[in-house]
């Protein structure tokens, strides 16, 4: 679905690029997957996100065969690739129309826009779709773009901090709606800081620092590491004390293994990044050896 | 090359349906404006006839390639907020020039002639039921003076094209800007080249000229200038204007394929 080798990339300012964003980026992620893009401010995740849309050039874009989405160089926006993609950006503005009259015109380009899917998603969001776009909150456009996206059926949906400016129940709407909607050959890439809004959703991770990247499986990291409460004699990758009591994640697997909260990964990956892969790849190697 | 009428049509619907409160804002007012400009002339000089306000057509031609060059045409990709969306939406990137190409080209100043001819027929029935006796007439959009607005229309077209997706803002004050740049400095290297290679005949043509600069291409040949057959110097004045705007229609779309936000 996603595979990117050593993918580089340098906004331009003026003439000359500056520093870069992206530096050597790589991970290959398959398809059916629902995917949280985590990274502290200014990793570059939604760069990465505006990249695999095509919005932007990479560095060394000649070298088209080291960043393949959906089987295309997403930079040259071919008809084939936009049909199978769609992009709800952080921030965007809608147009000064009806929503029913504005989702008329734009689903024509999506050849497998389902119409009802949509009508149902404008409910359960508690969106009016005869209600002018431009006078809807920030939520409510949030909210009527993921149904729209949704609805595409796209294969490759990408969300950039899709639940900014949501209130909780619109949250747990969203959450529900994309569990419910998502069909198995259709990938979801969620950016958000918000590790929580997605914990119910994603079943693997891109981890991305300004130093590296990687796409972690949630479902077997069990095999790699395990969250431990309380004190731990096994290697420590990273600990937080949470209502008085430590919180670990340990590079061991355990049998009584409890599922890993986002939110101490996340934390684990951001300040002890290369211990934490470092488990994980580890475990890889074993398995890849005694196979 | 991949084009599809229907998405171009489509496109051209979406992106206008996007635009449409503030697009019938605008057009109302300029044909308000248009109607009223007819009538205060007409009512003014009562014997003028619609010829005779052709000035009021051609200013009004201009407008519209303000407004729709300077204004509307690729407008979808510059504000950051929403290119995103337009550059992601499916269609090739010769469709979305095709759908920007169409409506600055054909759609604007063909609507502009119904507007003119339609805002002629209102002034003329206002006349008509005030009872007053002008010899004000209704504009003939398939006449002489109709192809002249459009030519004058079409002739400007491929330079703010360009501009139009090469500048974000102030396209039309940044593009008269660099053009004026361009022919000045063209001018200069010709003047330069020429004399050069031809000083007797550049000094000469001053010297007869009292000064003045005159560029005539099919002169007789005793005239003092070089010779040049005249059907060969027409059809290489012809093919550098068209190729021109062949030119500026070609680097618009290879300046689309570029943009990225």
């Amino acid at each position: 679905m996603i595979n990117i080798d050593s993918l580089n990339f340098s906004y331009v300012s003026g003439i000359r690029r500056s520093q870069p964003v992206l530096n050597n980026l790589s991970m290959d992620i398959p398809p059916g997957r629902s995917v949280g893009v985590l990274g502290a401010n200014g990793v570059g995740k939604s760069t990465l996100l505006r990249l695999i849309a095509g919005t932007l050039t990479p560095d060394f874009a000649s070298d088209r065969g080291t960043f393949q989405v959906l089987n295309h160089f997403p930079r040259d926006r071919s008809l084939d690739f936009l049909q199978q993609i769609f992009i709800v950006p952080e921030s965007f503005e809608l147009p000064d129309i009806s929503g029913h009259w504005y989702a008329d015109r734009l689903c024509g380009f999506y050849p497998l826009f389902d119409a009802e899917l949509f009508s149902d998603l404008l409910q359960r969001f508690e969106l009016d779709h005869h209600h002018i776009l431009s006078e809807m909150s920030f939520g409510q456009k949030k909210k009527f773009l993921v149904a729209f996206a949704l609805a595409t059926r796209c294969p490759l949906i990408l969300m950039d901090e899709p639940t900014n400016g949501m209130d909780i129940p619109s949250k747990s709407a969203f959450r529900d709606a994309v569990i419910e909607t998502q069909r198995d050959d259709q990938t979801i890439l969620i950016s958000t800081h918000q590790v929580r809004d997605l914990e119910s959703i994603i079943d693997s991770v891109v981890l991305m620092n300004n130093d590296v990247s990687s796409w972690v499986d949630l479902n077997l990291l069990y095999q790699s590491i395990s969250q431990v409460n309380g004190d731990s004699e096994l290697p420590i990758l990273y600990s937080e004390t949470r209502l008085g009591s430590p919180v670990s994640l340990v590079a061991a697997a355990l049998d009584n293994h409890t599922d890993i909260d986002l939110e101490l990964l996340f934390n684990a990956f951001h300040y002890n990044s290369d211990g934490l892969l470092n488990a994980i790849q580890s475990t890889e190697a074993n398995k890849e050896a005694s196979a | 090359m991949n084009v599809n009428l229907v998405r171009v049509a489509t496109y051209i619907r979406l992106k206008h349906a996007t635009e449409s409160s503030r697009l019938i804002r605008l057009i109302s007012l300029f044909f308000a404006g248009l109607c009223a400009l007819m009538f205060l002339l007409s009512s003014v000089n009562k014997d003028s006839l619609s010829e005779d306000i052709t000035g009021v057509y051609g200013l009004g031609i201009l407008i519209v390639a303000v407004v729709i060059l300077g204004r509307h045409t690729f407008n979808e990709f510059k504000n950051p907020l929403e290119s995103v969306g337009w550059l992601t939406l499916p269609a090739s990137t010769e469709e979305k020039w095709l759908a920007n190409f169409l409506v600055s080209f054909l759609i604007a100043p063909v609507v502009y002639i119904l507007a003119v001819t339609l805002g002629s027929i209102v002034v003329k029935i206002l006349f008509i039921s005030l009872g007053w006796n002008t010899a004000f007439e209704i504009y003939n959009p398939i006449s002489a003076s109709g192809l002249d607005l459009l030519t004058g229309y079409w002739i400007i077209h491929p330079v703010l094209f360009f501009g139009a997706i090469y500048f974000n803002k102030s396209v039309i004050m940044k593009t008269s800007a660099m053009m004026a740049i361009v022919i000045f400095g063209l001018l200069i290297y010709t003047f330069f080249v020429g004399w050069l290679l031809l000083p007797d005949v550049i000094t000469d043509d001053f010297n007869m000229y009292n000064g003045e600069l005159q560029l005539e291409w099919d002169m007789e040949e005793d005239s003092g200038w070089v010779h040049l057959a005249p059907t060969w110097s027409k059809f290489v004045l012809k093919t550098l204007f068209y190729g021109s705007f062949l030119y500026f229609w070609v680097l618009s779309y290879l300046r689309l394929r570029e943009v990225d936000v």
